[in-house]
């Protein structure tokens, strides 16, 4: 019953909704959200349809070709560890669209939000269906983009765009280096198919270009992902509204770099350099989020943290790669989504009932706000790791994984895990205590509660997560070994989770917990400690680096614009010029080609002379006039007379289109000219007169010098044949000039006017700054 | 600019521009012609009409900011590449369909003249936004 291409036309539907979402929004104000809701419901059904038919043992893959002896098509496919994703993404996307609605309510751009949260959802759901490398990756970059306009979606505050950029730099970087990465592995395979890559395993572990693959690939996981040293922007991306913190930078878009590691483990995983690399970021990505958490005040910056460690408790089981581990980290994942998501909905709900989110602030909100404790409650006990809820399952998971080995690593990895899940649990606590409960402060004596949209979407995610851990059969179904199994690359079997059992895993919990009663404590003395302590980390911090590093590629840019752009277009003529010259000339000089044909008298019509002496005679008269306005007549002389060598040569479209640009540049300098009207003197025109000579002169041989060696070359007739024969039978058209400008070679026009339509938009813009700090002044 | 013979033989000459325009838009395929230069001549037309008149009166009479026509332009040139993988075609595949007009001969038509018509108004959107721009200048 499920068909994998109904995907197509979800995507265009999708597609077309969220173009639509803006116009909606302004005409039918807070109804659109139903409309809008739709395309996540519809994408929820289709992964759930997708879920059940799992069993079936349907090998599901959609390939649509385009240039088939590239291989490049679109390229889709389906198991386990995409279907959870997808329905991650999707079921959450329904409940954040939906309480944004109510959380954005009046916002003047919520139809733009709308707009970038369905696009960000359709790139993600690309990014985890895609079976072509390259696919995946433009759908990495769409999410990234759309990341990008979400957390600087509040465009009037510096902060969000300045956090805005963070992100977008810091991951695209990244991005660049999987793309190099993806090619790399791609060639040494022959094929971009995951499906394919993915059984080579062997091979490309032990290629010579493995290390390389690796670490490009992950460096894009770990900027995505927020790993150390590139975590920063993850607390930076906080300036965004509370739903798309929950959404992007909790539970999917943070977890594409984490899915990129799960994919591609049966390809690259398995070594001693994965094991290493990855596991130890991972563990010190997990320590650095907690500790830092500690600090905060603030509980977006807080659970940002708190989301920095789980990313990190996630790369080291993957680095690790057992099957424990693996079961762990697809189990941790769900945990972690569910937890997280809705406590960023609750700071959101806190947010908007009590106008603050700072703990000190706070105090005493379960009477005013008991359903949105309520739901508080719920998550928050899952977070901090205690039974029944599924986060305590996680954690025994997680103890379990890092037991099945006992070298000295496994043994740090221990002592950092129950640290970390201390931290997490003390951090629960004092979530709950300090806010929900304890003596009431100026904020919250005049929050209220709000409405069911805000506070039932978290409650719900709460009780499921609850549901969950309580009934954890569902554990062994085959959407979870399915997922298991596609990352470690084989079947696995076993069973997901056998019960609590009385071993050293149970005991790693209760020495966390009692870990995180103990710092929950002394939570005051802990944060004032590390407060004391932060100046000292503060220049080493990668946050400093990079702030470091902006400002001095800002300033060896204003020393380079300074040196080379003094304002004066001699100047830059003179550069752009001289570099042609001595770029082309060098190569050109140094190329083996002989000139081989010699010169000889053209033999020539009477008028052909004629033309050819008037472009001569205008371009020289030109040099002595003294005005603008004759110098440019008489370049076009020069360009009328081109033309009319065009039409003796039998090109009538060139000459055409050459007689009117000419025209029309004659019409933008005239125009240039009544506005700034000025003479050539004397002193101008003599002044630098032998370096403008030099120039000038060279760049013409230049010229004269390229021509000559293209003619000293057979000329291949082989394109004009092809274009000659094929034009009227295949392009219905006897302009071959034409019938290749706008069907054989559209494509490349395609591109040409999109560079004129972005030139133009760079002129526009330009313009209007011109003209709006002239207003201003 | 201020003259009565400018502005009452532009009037005449804009149209006769303008149609001249799409008549080379038309007949680029068969004869020289095309959208570069459809859309450079109509660029001509506009540009002499703001020269007769100014840049106020025929931004009004364009009616579409120029920076709009660029962008429908080329919304107007992807979705002809875009129609023929509707039928499962690669992206810009010509589809072309003819009638046969009798005595006024036969007509062809096809995605290709679409495309056209998107750069049509991509060259005439850049050149107009360059050259009221221009001409608004103090």
């Amino acid at each position: 019953m499920f068909n994998l291409s109904w995907l197509l036309p979800l995507f265009a539907v999708g597609l077309i909704i969220s173009c639509l979402a803006p116009l909606l929004t302004k005409k039918i104000g807070h109804h659109a959200r139903f409309l809008v809701l739709v395309v996540p419901l519809a994408f929820t059904l289709f992964s759930g349809l997708g879920v059940a038919s799992l069993g079936e043992g349907q090998e599901g893959i959609l390939h649509i070709p385009w240039v088939s002896f590239l291989n490049l098509g679109l390229s889709f496919s389906f198991d386990g560890l995409s279907l959870l994703f997808c329905l991650l993404i999707s079921s959450f996307g329904l409940l954040i669209i939906f309480y944004a609605s109510e959380y954005l309510k009046g916002h003047p751009d919520l139809g733009k939000f709308y707009l970038y949260i369905l696009i960000f959802m359709l790139s993600m759901i690309g990014l985890v269906l895609s079976d072509h490398l390259l696919l995946l990756f433009i759908f990495w970059e769409l999410t990234t983009f759309s990341s990008f306009l979400l957390i600087g979606f509040e465009h009037d505050k510096e902060f969000s765009r300045a956090s805005a950029w963070q992100a977008i730099l810091i991951t695209t970087l990244g991005g660049l280096a999987m793309m190099a990465g993806f090619l790399l592995l791609g060639s040494i395979c022959g094929t971009f198919r995951i499906s394919e890559i993915v059984q080579m395993g062997d091979f490309i572990r032990g290629s010579e270009y493995y290390l390389a693959i690796l670490i490009l690939i992950l460096l894009g996981a770990f900027t995505k992902s927020a790993q150390f040293p590139f975590y920063f922007w993850l607390p930076g991306a906080m300036a965004a509204p509370t739903p798309v913190s929950a959404y992007l930078h909790s539970a999917t878009m943070v977890k594409a770099g984490i899915y990129l590691l799960a994919r591609l483990s049966p390809a690259l995983a398995g070594t001693a350099a994965w094991t290493d690399i990855v596991s130890s970021v991972g563990a010190i990505t997990m320590i650095v989020g907690a500790v830092l958490a500690c600090k905060q005040d603030d509980l977006k910056l807080l659970l940002a943290y708190m989301t920095v460690m789980a990313l990190g408790t996630l790369t080291l089981l993957l680095g690790l790669g057992s099957v424990e581990a693996i079961k762990a980290a697809v189990f941790f994942l769900l945990v972690h989504s569910f937890y997280k998501g809705a406590m960023f909905l609750v700071t959101g709900a806190i947010d908007h009932g009590a106008h603050t989110r700072k703990i000190s602030e706070l105090g005493g909100l379960l009477k005013v706000m008991p359903w949105t404790a309520a739901a508080a409650i719920i998550s928050l006990i899952s977070m901090g790791g205690l039974p029944p809820a599924i986060g305590f399952i996680g954690k025994e998971m997680i103890y379990k994984a890092t037991l099945v080995r006992s070298d000295l690593f496994s043994l740090v990895v221990i002592v950092l895990s129950v640290l970390a899940m201390g931290i997490s649990t003390a951090l629960a606590a004092v979530f709950f205590f300090k806010v929900f409960l304890g003596e009431r402060r100026q904020a919250s004596m005049e929050a209220h509660e709000n409405s069911w949209v805000l506070w039932a979407p978290p409650l719900l995610l709460g009780v499921c997560g609850f549901a969950l851990g309580i009934f954890p059969s569902w554990m062994q179904s085959t959407l979870m070994t399915s997922a298991v199994s596609a990352i470690k690359g084989e079947n696995v079997t076993t069973a997901l989770f056998a019960g609590v059992k009385f071993d050293q895993a149970l005991l790693l919990s209760v020495i966390s917990t009692a870990l995180g009663v103990v710092l929950y404590l002394f939570a005051e003395r802990v944060r004032n400690t590390l407060t004391d302590l932060a100046p000292f980390f503060k220049t080493f911090s990668p946050e400093n680096i990079y702030t470091q590093g902006m400002q001095g590629l800002l300033k060896l840019a204003g020393w380079q614009t300074h040196l080379l752009q003094r304002g004066y277009q001699m100047k830059y003529l003179n550069v752009v010029f001289l570099t042609i010259i001595l770029a082309t000339g060098a190569s050109l000089l140094s190329s083996s080609d002989k000139l081989s044909r010699s010169f000889e008298m053209p033999v020539l019509d009477l008028y052909e002379w004629i033309v050819s002496g008037l472009i001569v005679v205008a371009a020289l008269a030109s040099l002595f006039s003294r005005t603008m306005i004759s110098a440019v007549l008489l370049l076009g002389v020069v360009g009328y007379g081109v033309a009319i060598l065009f039409v003796v040569y039998g090109a009538p479209d060139l000459a055409l289109t050459q007689i009117l640009i000419e025209t029309l540049t004659i019409i933008l300098i005239a125009l240039i000219g009544i506005k700034f009207p000025f003479a050539f003197s004397d002193k101008e025109l003599k002044r630098n007169l032998l370096g403008k000579g030099v120039v000038s002169i060279a760049f013409g041989a230049l010229m004269t010098l390229i021509l000559w060696n293209v003619m000293s070359h057979p000329f291949d007739p082989y394109l004009s044949e092809f274009f000659a024969e094929n034009s009227y039978s295949i392009g219905h058209g006897r302009n071959i000039v034409n019938v290749i400008l706008v069907d054989f070679r559209a494509f490349d026009t395609l591109g040409e006017i999109t560079v004129l339509a972005i030139g133009s938009l760079g002129f526009y813009s330009l313009i209007k700054m011109a003209r709006g700090s002239e207003e201003s002044k | 600019m201020n003259s009565l013979i400018l502005r009452a033989t532009a009037k005449l000459l804009i149209s006769l521009l303008l149609i001249f325009s799409i008549v080379l838009l038309l007949r680029g395929h068969d004869s020289p012609g095309g959208g570069f230069a459809g859309g450079l001549v109509a660029t001509t037309a506009w540009a002499l009409y703001s020269l007769a008149f100014g840049a106020g009166p025929t931004r009004r009479a364009l009616r579409f900011e120029p920076q709009t026509l660029v962008g429908f332009g080329l919304l107007i040139s992807l979705l002809s590449g875009i129609f023929p993988m509707l039928w499962g075609q690669p992206f810009l595949t010509g589809f072309w369909g003819g009638a046969d007009l009798g005595k006024l001969g036969h007509l062809n038509l096809g995605t290709p003249l679409v495309f056209d018509v998107g750069v049509y108004l991509v060259i005439l959107g850049v050149a107009l936004n360059i050259i009221l721009s221009i001409e608004e200048e103090e």
